[in-house]
């Protein structure tokens, strides 16, 4: 038995010194890779390559929706979109978190506010962007693992196994010298799309007397703290909730009530709130590409106003 | 408790370890003990039924052994054995039995009065009742003693490697085995964890990738062309025989660390050059078992023409029965039966196999195709979630020259056809060239080396949260 156990123990030790390497190499390929369409912003993160004046944030409606570029030009400051497709502000939170580790603190923050901001979040949606970064260390603080177990984080390239052709994928892009991944300015990427009914009508298949959205208590608590933080920190925080079709606003039963939370949170702690869930842009869904999101036409419109207001807060 | 899962795999690391540890004597109990916990991790309650089995097989056995008068004995075989069926009946065939008397009424216009059970069917059910059943005919026919020690008895129906899905196991072959004592051995253990790990790869690698593509296909029989159902058909073929051997290989490979040896289950059925040939190579276990306790009671093949016909139509019957309450496993059985009649009918007009090699080698070649696109045709039926839907996948394959659209994604494919690969090199080595490269007898390096790959490709291309083992169902 002792033959046995000196030999499972050496054989152990040979499979680490080969797989730790190995991981390596796929995690920096899948680094320099599109695989997950969030590696880019992960990449300048953990790099300390942003270091912005202006950082916008939110979900799929910051990174869809407000230019960077547009606000360089108009302020003259460095800026970046950090939304995050598909996450809600727990996620996100988080992910300011690990930026401010690699990152000089930003002096504003353009914060995006839906009415899904303060849903429940676990790390389920879109995982794969996470796989490389899991030995960072910041992935475990966050709450909940959602999709990921402990085995992804201490076996190493079990992590690879929930996505078919990540290794692939990660191994081919590690010899990668250039960058040519150059669909998105600094996180922003809009959709030139029209509008269609299709997303709008499952929605409403979905939810056929409307949807009562629901405010996690974690979440809330979240973004008091980040309010908090950035009070402390000397940060501009301003509160921008972007332009939604009217035809999905009907559709939320406890809509008001939900923007009444960020109005008195804005209230409270005095920030810039600036609201344009009822402005006409609303009605016209030549301007949107389905019930959530913008299209270029409408960012455009959407992008010069939201400049035009902030005109006297950031200088 | 499933096989691949990390539950089961610290299970096994705790198990083997204490088994190890505690000294002979108890050694039984350590494993009676993992058993009862393993099958209880599934649904609970049920380990009453297995003990309802055990204590009327265990008296049974004994009494059998005890009494003289044939016809007590033959009175004490059917009790053992009308309970263990009727355990069968009510948690397997009620339902099934009942919907049909349903549909009957219905016909006449009457409504059946008789509740449907609202039951989950207990897990591996028709194994542990076959291989309990198998101990007290053996007692019966006086080639097996009676088991004194109700705990060895117990764990004799119970042993959990080989509980939920077999091999079915004969009392001749593992009873002996549990009352031995069994030193830790270095090479036993090493063969059975490599073993293990083959079961694993099998399972993870070939079989719960290939279910992607065969259940989307087979959820929806209408939306495929006849290529797509016939590269599904293929990989359930493979599937099927990677989920089944791969779960056996675990089983005969946990065992055989502790120092059981289980009997074999799979012979590359898929190298079979006729049906009669798959029928010795797949799922051994049961096959002997309809053939000692069925076959050869009705007569065997020792009897006129049409008698042995109607032998193999019970066998076949019973084994498709076996495996489910469902007309599809009927037809699957049935349909086997026919290959079977047919290949025993023109078989004595089959040319003799040539003396030149590659016509030889042409010839079986072609046989094993055959024999290959039979039981795959077989399969549809097997798999099909019902019988209207195994026949509008059969009308499908009639387009099968369309082009197929991979609809689990080109990296699936590869990831699909590389394993399969593997395993038929594997396979291929093992049935033509058992000699050759025997990894045992290879240095250091190269074994650890194919050790290790396997466990980076279980590691990285594995299926984890793939479904449970097909098999777990009968």
């Amino acid at each position: 038995m002792k033959k046995f156990i000196i030999n499972l123990l050496v054989f152990l030790g040979a499979y680490l010194a080969v797989a730790y390497p190995l991981q390596w190499v796929v995690d920096t390929g899948l680094k320099k890779s599109d695989f997950s369409n969030e590696y880019k912003e992960w990449d300048d993160i953990t790099k300390s390559r942003i270091n912005a004046d202006i950082l916008i944030q939110g979900s799929s409606k910051a990174r869809l929706q407000i230019s960077p570029a547009e606000f360089e030009q108009a302020f003259n400051q460095s800026a970046y979109n950090l939304g995050m497709d598909g996450q809600h502000f727990r996620v996100q939170k988080w992910r300011f978190d690990v930026y401010l580790k690699y990152n000089k603190k930003p002096k504003y923050i353009i914060q995006v506010i839906a009415l899904h901001e303060l849903l429940h979040d676990e790390l389920d949606y879109n995982y794969t962007q996470f796989i490389p970064y899991l030995n960072e260390g910041f992935i475990q603080r966050f709450g909940g693992h959602g999709f990921l177990n402990d085995l992804d984080f201490y076996v190493p390239l079990y992590k690879y196994c929930h996505v078919t052709g990540m290794i692939e994928a990660g191994a081919t892009n590690f010899f990668r010298k250039h960058d040519n991944r150059h669909y998105k300015y600094k996180g922003f990427r809009p959709s030139a799309k029209h509008w269609t009914d299709d997303e709008l009508i499952a929605f409403k298949q979905s939810y056929p007397h409307g949807m009562n959205i629901v405010i996690d208590h974690t979440a809330y608590l979240d973004f008091i703290d980040l309010v908090k933080r950035c009070k402390k920190e000397n940060i501009d925080l301003i509160l921008v909730c972007p332009p939604t079709p009217f035809v999905l606003q009907n559709l939320i039963l406890n809509r008001d009530s939900v923007m009444g939370v960020y109005k008195n949170i804005a209230n409270k702690f005095k920030l810039k709130y600036l609201d344009y869930s009822r402005d006409t842009i609303c009605s016209d869904t030549a301007m949107f590409y389905n019930y959530d999101h913008l299209n270029t036409r409408g960012v455009a419109v959407f992008n010069k106003q939201l400049i035009n207001d902030l005109k006297g807060e950031i200088r | 408790m499933l096989f691949n899962s990390g539950e089961f795999l610290i299970f096994y690391i705790l198990v083997t370890s204490l088994y190890f540890a505690c000294p002979y004597k108890f050694r039984w109990l350590i494993l009676l003990a993992a058993s009862c916990y393993f099958y209880m991790a599934f649904v609970p309650i049920y380990i009453l039924i297995l003990g309802f089995t055990i204590v009327i097989d265990y008296f049974a056995g004994i009494f059998i052994e005890r009494t003289m008068e044939p016809h007590r004995r033959k009175m004490l075989l059917a009790a053992s054995i009308v309970a263990n069926v009727g355990v069968l009946a009510v948690f397997k065939y009620f339902n099934f039995i009942n919907l049909n008397i349903s549909v009957l009424l219905h016909k006449f216009n009457y409504h059946n009065p008789i509740p449907y059970l609202a039951i989950l069917l207990p897990i591996g059910l028709s194994f542990h009742t076959f291989q309990a059943m198998s101990y007290t005919i053996e007692v019966y026919r006086g080639k097996q003693k009676a088991e004194r020690h109700f705990g060895i008895y117990s764990l004799y129906v119970m042993f959990y490697p080989q509980l939920v899905a077999g091999p079915i196991e004969r009392p001749q072959n593992i009873l002996p085995q549990m009352h031995a004592k069994h030193p830790f051995d270095y090479n036993l253990m090493v063969s059975g964890l490599r073993m293990m790990l083959w079961g694993f790869f099998k399972k993870l690698v070939i079989a719960d990738r290939l279910s992607i593509y065969v259940n989307m296909v087979y959820n929806h029989p209408k939306s495929y062309n006849g290529s797509e159902i016939a590269i599904a058909s293929i990989f359930f073929a493979i599937q099927i025989y990677c989920d089944f051997s791969g779960y056996t290989d675990i089983a005969i490979g946990c065992a055989k660390t502790m120092g059981f040896d289980l009997m074999k289950n799979f012979n590359r059925p898929y190298f079979a050059a006729n049906i009669q040939d798959f029928w010795r190579r797949w799922h051994i276990s049961l096959s002997t078992w309809f053939r000692d306790y069925v076959y050869i009671p009705l007569g065997g093949s020792r009897v006129s023409t049409g008698r042995l016909f109607f032998n193999l139509f019970i066998v076949f019957l019973l084994s498709g029965i076996w495996h489910g309450a469902n007309y599809t496993y009927v037809i699957w059985g049935l349909l086997h039966c026919l290959y079977y009649v047919t290949y025993l009918i023109i078989k004595p007009y089959l040319p003799k196999e040539p003396k030149n090699q590659t016509a030889a080698m042409l010839m079986r070649t072609a046989g094993i195709l055959l024999t290959f696109a039979l039981v795959t045709f077989a399969w549809i039926f097997f798999r099909a979630n019902s019988v209207t839907d195994a026949f509008t996948l059969i009308r499908g394959l009639k387009t099968i020259g369309a082009k197929p659209i991979y609809g689990a994604g080109s990296s699936n494919l590869v990831h699909s056809l590389i394993p399969i690969a593997i395993l038929f090199l594997v396979e291929y080595k093992m049935e033509y060239l058992p000699q050759k490269f025997n990894l045992a007898s290879q240095n250091v390096v190269v074994k650890w080396s194919v050790v290790m790959l396997t466990v980076f490709l279980i590691l990285t291309f594995g299926v984890f949260n793939g479904p449970r083992f097909i098999y777990f169902q009968f």
